[in-house]
């Protein structure tokens, strides 16, 4: 006899509180290098996974996607400047650059749309300018800066390294970018199901539409120093098609989609130390992945 | 073009393309038109409050139960206790057995009640219906017909078919669109040989005493 959607859903919520204790715990108590770098996973995961339900319903996994380029050339942009005025990484001006740079390229999508290219092709067309910027930078980087700013962990993220004072700065980051889907997330999701109607009881569609890109290039922005450039495209997605998979109710998908991803970062903290050449972003992917095979079939 | 209603079940009629749902997209305040259009009183964008609305496609892909379907745009819109209205509007169209149920799970009759549910709860003085017996079989289109006779007597029904077989009780004025405004007024009027032939060829109409039943000619005989 299988549990019911509604248990289900309770018994994630629920391992999600207990897997995250057990990982703060052990953490705290055996690998204390490694609590600021899981509270400050966790928390990104947290609130780019808020975001994921909202990307897989309104169709947007492609643009959701392609801030995995947008935050790796938006970082790689963001490094040079920071390199310049702060000397490493660890600065909170990182993060500043980031998120401008984000805002800008995401805007280039619009810019592209208005030269008379579809979305999707506008989207690939940014996409693939992207890349060449990011050529560009790698090299700049590698010659001017060398000795400040490591390319690989800007994919990889910094994980090992953060301290409190890196999630001290992430949490209003954070926490800006999770205001949009705890005030909107299930406006914005009604949305998915029928735009006209949700436009005709006052639901202004197209401004949700441009918060939900402020808040992806912030969420995305603020977790790159941890996370690596590759990890928010990957939660962006994948909580979101997990939690569509374990329940058909539009009102549970955001809690859903926190709780697989809170529930996989504690799972990838426990993989990482018993398999140190696991890095913990990869891990994280990995649950995840694991998480979406094993979810039910939906039956209708 | 320039029609009013008042506690009417109007039916709008065209071809494919004829402007119906753009018509209803623009009372909607969705579209922009010139011209007013009041509702309730209200002729600008608050008229939408005053709107209930079903469209012509349901989405059943999206992760809803009928219950969140039919409550959430209530409580969007904030309609006094919209757990109550939502509840009644379910009562009404015979789907609150159905409410945790998700949409995918449901017939195009019941996603079409779902829908009328839907613009019930919101509790305005004009209900849209875009096309709401396309897709339904024959005994989903008794059920839904029955229950627009039922909505029809509390509040102004617009409802667009291209289909012109309906029964003779159902609307009490027909307003009859290709690209403009052909013909309004009761179906006995606007539901006649003379003004079909403006705009369809082979197509003939006759009142019999269950209703209108339309018929098309096998157009091969035609030159």
């Amino acid at each position: 006899m299988s549990a019911s959607p509604r248990t289900t859903v309770t018994i994630l919520e629920a391992a999600a509180g207990a897997s995250l204790a057990a990982a703060f715990l052990h953490a705290h108590l055996y690998t204390p290098l490694l609590f600021w770098p899981l509270a400050s996973l966790a928390m990104s995961a947290a609130v780019v996974a808020a975001l994921s339900p909202l990307a897989v319903s309104r169709r947007m996994t492609f643009l959701a996607h392609s801030q995995g380029h947008t935050v790796l050339t938006a970082a790689l942009a963001a490094a040079v400047p920071t390199a310049i005025f702060a000397g490493s990484l660890a600065s909170p001006l990182f993060y500043l650059f980031t998120f401008v740079f984000m805002i800008l390229l995401n805007l280039l999508v619009p810019v592209a749309e208005m030269l008379g290219l579809r979305r999707d092709v506008a989207t690939g067309v940014v996409m693939s300018l992207q890349y060449v910027i990011i050529l560009a930078l790698l090299y700049v980087i590698r010659h001017f800066y060398a000795a400040a700013v490591d390319p690989l962990l800007l994919i990889t993220g910094e994980y090992v390294l953060i301290t409190w004072r890196d999630v001290s700065t992430q949490i209003p980051l954070l926490l800006l970018a999770a205001l949009f889907p705890a005030a909107y997330g299930i406006k914005y999701l009604y949305a998915s199901v029928d735009e006209n109607f949700a436009r005709a009881v006052g639901v202004r569609v197209s401004t949700l539409d441009r918060l939900f890109i402020v808040s992806m290039s912030l969420a995305a922005a603020a977790s790159v120093y941890a996370a690596g450039s590759l990890m928010p495209a990957i939660l962006l997605v994948l909580p979101g098609a997990i939690a569509a998979r374990y329940s058909h109710r539009l009102t549970e998908q955001i809690p859903l989609s926190v709780s697989v991803a809170a529930i996989s970062t504690a799972v990838s903290h426990f993989l990482y130390t018993a398999l140190p050449w696991l890095w913990p972003s990869a891990a994280l992917g990995l649950v995840l992945l694991a998480f979406l095979l094993a979810a039910p079939r939906r039956r209708e | 073009m320039s029609f009013s209603a008042s506690r009417e079940f109007v039916l709008v009629a065209g071809p494919n393309g004829a402007g119906k749902t753009t018509l209803f997209l623009a009372i909607l305040g969705l579209l922009p038109h010139s011209g007013e259009v009041c509702v309730g009183g209200l002729c600008g964008g608050d008229r939408a409050a005053r709107i209930g609305y079903v469209p012509q496609q349901i989405k059943t892909e999206i992760n809803a139960t009928v219950w969140e379907y039919v409550y959430l745009p209530a409580k969007f819109r904030k309609i006094r206790d919209a757990r109550k209205a939502a509840e009644e509007a379910l009562k009404t169209v015979d789907l609150y057995a159905l409410r945790d149920k998700p949409l995918a799970a449901l017939s195009g009759g019941q996603l079409q009640r779902a829908a009328i549910a839907r613009a019930l709860a919101l509790d305005g003085d004009l209900l849209l219906l875009d096309e709401p017996l396309a897709n339904v079989d024959p005994q989903g289109r008794v059920e839904l017909l029955s229950l627009l006779r039922e909505i029809k007597r509390e509040r102004t029904v617009l409802m667009t078919t291209h289909e012109l077989t309906m029964p003779s009780d159902l609307a009490d004025k027909v307003l009859f669109l290709n690209k403009r405004l052909i013909a309004y007024g009761p179906p006995d009027e606007v539901l006649r040989e003379e003004v079909l032939s403006r705009v369809y060829r082979y197509v003939r109409i006759a009142k019999t005493p269950v209703g209108y039943v339309c018929v098309t000619e096998d157009y091969g005989h035609h030159p």
